[in-house]
């Protein structure tokens, strides 16, 4: 499986076991128990919580809040990812008595470099959750939540990310990269009431490896988008040349037998 | 039918009577039937919900590609009557709407399709990235399978479900709700009657949706063939591939000028879909 879709998803929860043990985050996504809601918000018992978070940003795989990895995101040698879909949510703007708009930026590092940028040349806060949320339907098909609970507005993809994003980053073999969550509404631990609460990060990425690896390789260094069409392209363009080379060899040194028109 | 669109719905529901009484949290709700929560489990063969009698393997003269699946959206329910309640009355607190927080794997003989950033096998898509249904709002699904999977002969498929909400020790907690202990109950797809008032679950417990491409005889030869040249193998390109094969009929194809031809023929396909759609 040379060229494979991934996706990660990070959500800021953990259950009520873990938080009253202290900890912050699980690794992987943890097992849950829904809480079991009476008719108003505040009755309930085994509660799930979202955690404060870094008023300046945290990874979403090694940040120690929510889901996390072992070790950072890094390349093999044989690997090439091209991160093509960021986005997420800000589970604040679904709380009564908070902002009603999405606050929560999604960024990209590679190594020491952050993918956006402010116009004099900072690193930005990122991509706003306003313009990619996740997922898209924010709660909108359960009309019978209690109206407290229900998100103000609904809030879809901006036009220009409806597929995903226009520029796709390349991350090389090697290299280490890193999504990049901020949210500073998150600013202290909550109960989670429904998913509209919940902090999400998702991105997505085509996972090349192996020869697909160095044929993205061989594309980038000719200034070609890698993308699954130009790869297979690129790959019918080499065994195209290997039957060629085939084709004159048997002309040259006929191996078969003898042929009597 | 030698290219036939093909799909796989798996619901789980509740088709027994799964009556308990919780009379206090160190005698939880106890039920086999239903997977625990954590465990990945084939949505084909793995015991629970609709199943089938063997595992997928793809058969001499068989090719498949898969190309799109979904599950349940959610994390958690929201809360009231709307998920547990006592319609008559009785006593008895049935259980009626359930998100599972599922995650999807697909697994090829003994790989599995995902794998987190740290290189470690993952548990997969979420319902949120790739729902199913697709109800209104929900657009437009985040997590597409481009490019496909495909599935060769000879080769076993399988896809895996996770159901990280643990129903069992949710309906321990249901029992001890409000004060506790309560007979509870997860109501079964057919509905009883409570009090005579009859009672229906408003989903399955959860539900995992696949669709495939099956290409059989001799368009599972040229879905082969066409993936030994680079090329995608679906139903626009096979039936292309029949034409060109179609076209040389009568001449001596046991040479490597036919795979030239047609690799040539192929590029200036891709020049002329390039040209006019660009």
């Amino acid at each position: 499986m040379g060229i494979r879709r991934q996706a990660y998803e990070w959500r800021n929860l953990i259950t009520e076991q873990l938080y009253d043990a202290g900890f912050t985050s699980t690794q992987g996504h943890p097992v849950l128990t829904p809480p079991n809601f009476g008719a108003s918000a505040g009755n309930f018992n085994n509660p799930i919580f979202s955690v404060r978070l870094p008023a300046d940003g945290m990874s979403i795989f090694t940040g120690g809040r929510g889901n996390n990895l072992d070790i950072p995101a890094a390349l093999r040698a044989t690997q090439f990812i091209v991160i093509d879909s960021i986005s997420g949510w800000d589970g604040q703007s679904a709380r009564t008595g908070e902002s009603q708009w999405q606050d929560a930026f999604v960024q990209i590092r590679v190594n020491e470099t952050y993918y956006f940028q402010t116009p004099d040349g900072r690193a930005a806060k990122g991509l706003p959750t306003a313009a990619v949320p996740f997922p898209d339907h924010n709660l909108q098909s359960v009309t019978d939540a209690p109206k407290e609970l229900q998100p103000v507005q609904p809030i879809y993809t901006f036009e220009a990310f409806r597929d995903g994003l226009p520029t796709p980053v390349y991350i090389l073999p090697g290299q280490v990269w890193d999504i990049i969550y901020r949210n500073p509404k998150e600013d202290q631990d909550n109960t989670i009431y429904n998913d509209a609460q919940v902090s999400y990060c998702y991105v997505k990425y085509l996972l090349l490896d192996g020869a697909d690896s160095a044929i993205a390789m061989k594309l980038l260094k000719a200034s070609f988008p890698v993308t699954v069409e130009n790869i297979n392209g690129y790959r019918r363009m080499l065994i195209r040349h290997e039957v060629f080379e085939d084709s004159m060899a048997r002309m040259d040194n006929p191996t078969g037998p003898r042929r009597v028109d | 039918m030698a290219i036939t669109k093909q799909v796989y719905d798996w619901q789980l529901w509740v088709e027994w009577n799964d009556q308990q009484s919780i009379t206090n949290p160190t005698d939880p709700f106890v039920d086999d039937r239903l997977p625990n929560a954590g465990e990945s489990f084939s949505i084909f063969t793995g015991g629970y919900g609709n199943n089938v009698t063997e595992s997928n393997m793809v058969r001499d003269g068989s090719f498949v590609v898969i190309d799109r699946f979904g599950s349940t959206p959610g994390i958690m329910m929201d809360g009231g009557n709307n998920v547990a309640y006592d319609v008559g009355g009785t006593g008895v607190l049935g259980l009626i709407q359930w998100i599972p927080n599922g995650f999807v794997n697909i697994w090829v003989d003994t790989t599995g399709y995902y794998q987190d950033p740290q290189n470690v096998s993952a548990l997969g898509i979420s319902g949120n990235a790739a729902p199913y249904p697709e109800t209104e709002g929900i657009r437009p699904a985040h997590y597409m399978l481009n490019p496909c999977v495909y599935i060769e002969p000879f080769t076993t498929w399988d896809v895996r479900y996770t159901m990280m909400n643990d129903i069992k020790n949710y309906m321990t907690n249901l029992g001890q709700f409000g004060g506790g202990p309560v007979t509870v109950r997860i109501v079964e797809k057919d509905g009883i009657t409570s009090g005579g008032v009859p009672m229906k679950p408003l989903n399955p417990l959860a539900q995992v949706f696949i669709q495939y491409w099956l290409f059989n005889g001799s368009d599972a030869l040229i879905a082969e063939e066409l993936m030994k040249l680079g090329i995608a193998v679906n139903v626009d390109n096979a039936e292309w591939f029949r034409r060109q094969l179609v076209k040389q009929e009568g001449l001596e194809t046991e040479t490597w000028e036919k795979y030239l031809n047609i690799s040539k023929a192929y590029l200036d396909m891709e020049k002329a879909r390039q040209d006019y759609v660009g």
